[in-house]
């Protein structure tokens, strides 16, 4: 520091402390103005002696960092009282926020540089790529973004809808908000920093150091990750800010204070928490095996080249025929008719019962005709007695139809060997059929952790996928030019997060049933079958198997993202379990990156780097 | 007459370990999509670069000289022969550790100023912050940018961008320094300090291997060269071995009057020699240039570019300690020659050489200018044998060195 920036500093620090104990000293001797006067004229000199300094060391790093961090707070914080005294109360919130999340994000961004400031190559190449996505406004773009959003949504919801509502749709708009920019920010930045290095030549120089080629894009990849956990934090913090102050504002239309007290309930109970879930099963599984095995035996009969001879040993089948089956003998067991009652058993519940004095009954009736009322009335008894709500004493009401309710089960009721029995009467006269969905359409929620733990896990979920967009950023851009590596990783992108979908469509596209389980026999099938449709001409038919194969084994290389998405958990209050958390960080963070991290490396060290130049 | 070849001041016979680089049969062929051989970019060529010497590769663009360039260092893969840099091969990271390249073309982030471009490249060599600081300070004074280095290198002119490209090339303060058209783009200022901090590291013991097309820069400074042309070394050698032509001698005086001249050819006719051409010295016009920058800086004209380049920087001149007193203390004012009006006296500067040039690189030169002054002193025998070349123009050149005074004094009488 040369010594007029520390004289300019002493006096700063000089006058900060006169105007201060001299200011101080005389209003506690209760002489109030000749206080006010030398409290307004020592902060006067001070505000200028400030402005000069910051002006004329302009160029120091630091004082460069400061203005910025004084200016943007005096805008904003200027608008906020603004609006404030305006009675834009929601805008000046959202200037707040705006001002919170950029002075974070800024203090983080110093903080990220000083860590990556050490003599080594690897760092250095890191701070660099930090360098270069601030200062080349690519990721700055999706700072601003972010930044500008997060306090924005919370105000563009309907008021008049229910609290409850409003925060899982800000949960939901802004987690997916936040999973697209950064992963398109991290592809964008992974792709142009090695491609846009290769063609610029900036990589020739860095390369001629002693830096091996690995260590070039190990830096590459921290730089991007070291960003993405900035990001990925402000952001974090930012959603947990604005969903309290969604919370503390509660929707004004939803009737009376009593409604709205239910509502800032319903929604710290099933929004803003982390809960478990339990799916019922038939206390007798006989019955469902032998309707399991009724239509396997009906389907048999109908299509035995499918699904085998109606004697065959039930193994016989694939396992999506299986499912299907399963699916439909479920489905049968979660309709009750008029007049009929069906027992549920929800069994591991032992956390349940210590996790708090309630749990959660979730349900979905849809019935299968017409209501008067659009109502549906069930008789619900808990381990064969009546029920009555934990809250309120009451029985179940009629429900509206097609609607999720929550009804609220007293924890001491389940057994101690950790299963609770709920039976379902479907006793109103002339009443249609009633059903639930299998799995998701009736399940017992309890209570196993806090919105705010659940939140970091959720986004450290989103930071181990953006490691592997990151890895595979880098891994195109080494041997393809920047628009065609961009493009490429968005493919896969897309095809991680639809992974689902993609599987279930190639299992339907050009079918192959095996007759014995296994990927042997489902290999050996699958050749005879293509040789098989070749011989009998059916040309278009064997092209489909090939396309096939390529898409199972593009889907086979690309990880399941839509396997380890936290927005619909985090949305629905649902706990983000540890072991998705784990899955996600072997699956994804150590696996799929480190294959793709080693083909980066191999391309990446076999390749030359410089251009054609003769 | 014919003035002897001077002495090979070049390490020629050095042990092959003293080889930096060597390349044997080396030969790169760019290939196209169907692997069909497009460009023969270097041919078999041999190639190598000795301990303390400065090697001027040069040749057309085309040649190959930056491929050969690239595949010492790394870059590109040769597709045949061997290359070793420091005896291994230019894959290995760690010899990267006493390289120092300077690319043709500005390789350097648009969005990092001159001080933060140095820091990272002086982090990539593991060093620590003081000795980083150290080093960045007089590396960016060396090349005078000292006052414009938190301008981002984007807004840098070519040249400028050229100096701080300089800069990175000398952070680690390399034993082979690599040096690929480093004058393109810089005005006769950095060109001349270019020069002289070549000579200057060559001093100190440095390495250079320098690619240029611009040969009178490479003239100056080099002692040994290759001559690439479509992909082939067509000549190497020493500059003495590439430039001497032993059928002409070159006679440099002071300014002569005509009776004087009259003389002077009078008694060169009795020595024989009769096909004499006269010339009015000239000073270069690099040196007229350089006087007038100096007369403009000396008046205090302001200039948005690249100041004053400073000393070389000290850890430079083979001083390890990174102390900035030391440094300071032992650093060599080279370019003050630069600013030093050089018209009064332009046959004093030796043709071609900068004026930093120590001496003693001038003086053999001079001793066998004395025996053939001596020898035209004499009285011609009467079968004085005929001169090699008697149809030899003596062309003065204006910066011949200023060591025979007392010699022509006494022939002019």
């Amino acid at each position: 520091m040369s010594k007029p920036l520390v004289r300019w500093l002493s006096v700063l620090i000089a006058l900060v402390a006169t105007t201060a104990g001299i200011g101080g000293l005389l209003w506690a001797q209760e002489a109030f103005t000749p206080a006010r006067v030398v409290l307004f004229l020592g902060e006067s000199a001070t505000a200028l002696w400030l402005i000069r300094g910051l002006y004329q060391w302009r160029h120091v790093g630091w004082v460069t960092k400061t203005t910025r961090l004084i200016t943007l707070s005096l805008v904003l914080g200027l608008a906020a009282l603004l609006c404030e005294q305006l009675g834009f109360r929601a805008a000046a919130i959202m200037f707040l926020g705006v001002w919170g999340m950029a002075a974070g994000f800024m203090l983080g961004l110093t903080l990220l540089r000083a860590a990556l400031g050490g003599p080594n190559p690897v760092l250095s190449v890191a701070r660099t790529l930090v360098d270069e996505a601030i200062r080349m406004k690519l990721a700055l773009i999706f700072v601003v973004g972010i930044v500008l959003l997060i306090p924005f949504l919370p105000f563009t919801l309907a008021g008049e809808t229910r609290l409850q509502y409003r925060v899982e749709s800000f949960l939901t708009y802004t987690l997916m908000l936040v999973t697209v920019l950064l992963s398109v920010m991290t592809i964008l930045l992974a792709c142009r920093t090695v491609s846009t290095e290769l063609s610029e030549r900036q990589a020739f120089l860095t390369l001629t150091k002693p830096v091996g080629r690995t260590s070039y894009l190990a830096g590459k990849w921290l730089g991007i990750m070291g960003l993405n956990l900035l990001l990925t934090a402000v952001a974090g913090v930012g959603i947990y800010a604005f969903t309290q102050v969604l919370v503390t504002n509660a929707a004004q239309a939803v009737g009376s204070d009593e409604d709205r007290f239910i509502d800032y309930v319903a929604t710290r109970e099933q929004v803003l928490t982390a809960r478990r879930s339990a799916t019922p099963v038939p206390v007798d599984s006989s019955a469902l095996t032998l309707d399991f095995e009724r239509r396997l035996y009906e389907l048999r009969l109908k299509n035995p080249q499918r699904f085998g001879d109606p004697g065959d040993p039930i193994t016989q089948v694939t396992d999506a025929q299986r499912g299907l089956v399963q699916f439909e003998a479920m489905r049968e067991w979660m309709t009750i008719p008029n007049r009929s009652a069906r027992t549920y058993r929800f069994t591991g519940l032992q956390g349940a019962a210590n996790a708090g004095p309630t749990i959660q009954l979730r349900f979905q009736p849809k019935a299968a005709g017409q209501l008067e009322d659009r109502r549906v009335g069930l008789n619900l008894r808990i381990n064969d007695r009546p029920f009555a709500d934990a809250r309120t004493g009451a029985p179940l009401p009629r429900v509206r139809n097609d609607t999720w309710h929550v009804a609220y089960i007293a924890s001491e009721l389940i057994g101690d060997d950790g299963t609770l029995d709920i039976t379902l009467l479907n006793s109103v006269p002339d009443q249609p059929t009633v059903r639930f969905e299998p799995n998701a359409g009736m399940e017992i929620f309890y209570s196993v952790g806090g919105f705010g733990t659940n939140l970091a896990k959720g986004m450290t979920v989103l930071w181990v996928r953006l490691a592997f967009l990151a890895m595979l950023g880098l891994a195109a851009a080494t041997f393809l030019g920047f628009p065609v590596a961009c493009m490429a990783c968005l493919l896969v992108f897309l095809a991680a997060v639809g992974s689902t979908f993609l599987d279930k469509s190639l299992a339907d596209y050009a079918a192959v049933y095996a007759n014995a389980p296994g990927p042997w026999a489902y290999a050996t099938t699958a050749v005879n079958k293509f040789f098989s449709k070749l011989s009998e001409g059916e040309f278009f038919y064997a092209f489909k198997m090939i396309i096939r194969l390529i898409g199972e084994t593009f889907t086979l290389m690309v990880p399941p993202m839509a396997r380890y998405s936290p927005t619909p958990l985090l949305a629905d209050g649902r706990v983000v379990e540890w072991s998705m958390l784990g899955g996600a960080a072997l699956r994804i963070g150590v696996i799929s990156s480190g294959v793709v991290g080693l083909f980066a490396a191999w391309s990446f060290n076999r390749r030359e780097i410089a251009r054609v130049i003769v | 007459m014919v003035s002897p070849t001077p002495p090979d001041t070049t390490p020629a016979d050095s042990a092959p370990s003293e080889h930096y680089i060597r390349c044997a049969r080396l030969s790169k062929v760019f290939k196209d999509f169907w692997m069909r051989d497009r460009v023969n970019a270097v041919d078999s060529i041999d190639l190598d670069v000795r301990r303390g010497e400065v090697f001027g590769l040069l040749g057309p663009n085309g040649s190959g000289k930056s491929t050969t360039i690239k595949m010492i260092l790394g870059l590109l893969h040769p597709s045949s022969g061997v290359i070793s840099v420091f005896g291994k091969s230019p894959r290995d990271v760690s010899i990267k550790n006493d390289i120092g390249y300077l690319p043709e073309d500005s390789y350097l982030y648009r969005f990092l100023n001159a001080r933060e471009t140095l820091d990272y490249y002086g982090k990539l060599f593991h060093q620590d912050r003081r000795k980083r600081q150290n080093r960045i300070d007089m590396l960016l004074e060396m090349v005078g940018l000292d006052k414009v280095q938190r301008r981002p290198i984007g807004e840098y002119s070519k040249g400028m961008q050229r100096r701080i490209g300089l800069a990175q090339a000398l952070i680690n303060d390399p034993k082979l320094l690599i040096l690929d058209e480093p004058t393109t783009g810089m005005d006769p200022i950095g060109t001349r300090q270019i020069k002289d901090l070549i000579l200057h590291l060559k001093d100190s013991g440095k390495t250079v291997l320098l690619c240029s097309h611009l040969l009178s820069d490479v003239e100056d400074v080099t002692d040994r060269a290759a001559i690439m042309f479509g992909g082939k070394v067509r000549r190497s050698g020493s500059m003495d071995e590439l430039l001497t032509r032993h059928d002409e001698t070159a006679l440099t005086t002071p300014a002569l009057s005509e009776a004087e001249t009259e003389k002077l050819l009078a008694l060169l006719g009795q020595a024989g020699v009769h096909d004499v051409q006269v010339k009015q010295g000239r000073q270069r016009l690099e040196n007229l240039f350089l006087e007038i920058v100096e007369n403009a800086q000396r008046e205090g004209i302001a200039t948005a570019g690249a100041g004053n380049a400073g000393q070389v920087a000290a850890f430079l001149t083979g001083d390890d300690s990174d102390s900035p007193d030391a440094e300071k203390q032992q650093a060599a004012r080279v370019l003050d020659d630069l600013i030093t009006p050089t018209s009064p006296a332009p046959a004093a500067t030796p043709a071609g050489k900068p004026a930093g040039k120590p001496a003693a690189q001038a003086e053999p030169a001079a001793a066998p200018a004395d025996n053939v002054l001596e020898g035209l002193t004499r009285p011609a025998p009467a079968a004085a044998p005929k001169p090699a070349t008697p149809s030899a123009p003596v062309t003065p050149s204006p910066s011949k060195p200023k060591a025979d005074q007392d010699v022509l004094d006494d022939l002019m009488g």
